[in-house]
């Protein structure tokens, strides 16, 4: 059966692949045909940004893979709904972001965290250089223990804010992005990135202060 | 706006440390397989798990006793404890309606009612149902319901006197 699919949208300026759109349209409307290299291509296109938007959200690695798996399997269930009214980035984003939010709303008493190592560029990053004394012995220790506090600061977000805090300060969404993706307006998004930030720098301002 | 994010300058730093949080080597390599792999599985659903994809409410409620493991536990102990109780409440010999009803009855005779009198002049009094009226007569207010509702065979192992085992071949 021949699938009918909306022009795609002429506003992707903020999607990472911009200049792929018409790329992108022909891929979506292969998937949607069934074509599963077409759909393959589409998944390693995003895996890393839909596995990092879940594993930020959750601190934990497992729960992340299961987030990222479902939010793309679900994606390709509902590719028939896909209207093209946003960049398919900003609808499987969509999805994945509610799909996060749900799972943190069940899981609210029972919070674990599963860390993923960090990269051996950390230690040379200048804004964490500019936190961390020069003068202390074990620097590793000291970024895995900055580490855990983050995590466990933003674990205490509730799911909106946590969701605003990770798209914008963490994976650079911009705000009219993050409004589209979490059905709210732009004002609504700046307030909560606010709030966030506010409540992480009392909850880290022991850290803060090594400044 | 400008000074809000001049505020927040050092958390804003340390934040990027989220950005070198990466999964084990390798991670994405398989990744894209395994989810066609899982989407293409989906697509042979067992029968089963067809029924949960049409009734969705059913898999949210298991899911929503999954993720309150304490409080389906809970509840599956009170269920159970009631049934204990049912069961041994119903196996007592002295259990029966009759002797619970002598129980309550009131001492006074003269002021006692018994409802198996009202039905005195009834075709459908049975034998035993006047003989039981006559008993609770003397001693005060009884409820019978042998007039309509007999009592079945119990389950428990003492058998029912009262209930004849029916016989269809005309003898």
């Amino acid at each position: 059966m021949e699938m009918i699919m909306a022009e795609p949208a002429t506003n992707t300026s903020t999607s990472p692949e911009a200049g792929n759109v018409t790329d992108e349209f022909t891929l979506v409307s292969r998937a949607r045909r069934g074509e599963m290299d077409a759909y393959d291509e589409l998944v390693r296109r995003y895996q890393e940004r839909i596995y990092a938007t879940m594993y930020h959200m959750t601190s934990n690695h497992e729960d992340a893979n299961d987030l990222a798996q479902e939010s793309f399997i679900k994606a390709f269930q509902a590719l028939k709904s896909f209207k093209g009214d946003s960049s398919f980035y900003t609808w499987l984003y969509r999805i994945a972001v509610n799909k996060a939010i749900n799972f943190i709303k069940q899981r609210r008493n029972r919070v674990s965290m599963s860390l993923n190592d960090l990269d051996t560029n950390a230690e040379h990053d200048p804004d964490l250089v500019a936190l961390i004394s020069h003068k202390t012995p074990h620097r590793a220790a000291t970024l895995a223990e900055l580490q855990e506090k983050l995590n466990a600061a933003i674990l205490k977000l509730s799911e909106q804010h946590r969701a605003v805090v990770v798209l914008h300060d963490v994976q650079g969404v911009p705000h009219e992005e993050i409004a589209d993706i979490m059905g709210c307006n732009v004002g609504t998004v700046r307030s909560r990135l606010f709030y966030a930030r506010q409540q992480l720098q009392g909850l880290l301002a022991e850290y803060l202060d090594k400044k | 706006m400008n000074e809000n994010e001049n505020n927040f300058e050092s958390l804003r730093q340390l934040l990027a440390l989220k950005k070198h949080e990466v999964p084990p080597p390798g991670y994405f390599n398989r990744f894209s397989h395994r989810v066609i792999n899982e989407i293409e599985s989906g697509e042979r659903l067992t029968d089963s798990e067809r029924f949960f994809v049409t009734v969705p409410w059913l898999f949210r409620l298991l899911s929503s006793m999954q993720a309150r493991p304490a409080l389906v536990g809970t509840a599956a102990t009170g269920i159970f404890v009631l049934m204990a109780i049912g069961l041994i409440v119903a196996d007592r010999p002295d259990s029966s309606p009759e002797v619970a009803a002598s129980a309550m009855a009131p001492v006074d005779p003269a002021n006692s009612l018994s409802i198996s009198q009202t039905f005195a002049s009834s075709d459908l009094m049975t034998a035993s149902a006047s003989s039981n009226s006559a008993e609770t007569a003397s001693t005060g207010l009884a409820i019978s319901t042998n007039l309509s509702l007999q009592p079945v065979a119990s389950m428990f192992g003492h058998p029912n006197s009262l209930v004849q085992p029916a016989s269809f071949n005309g003898n």
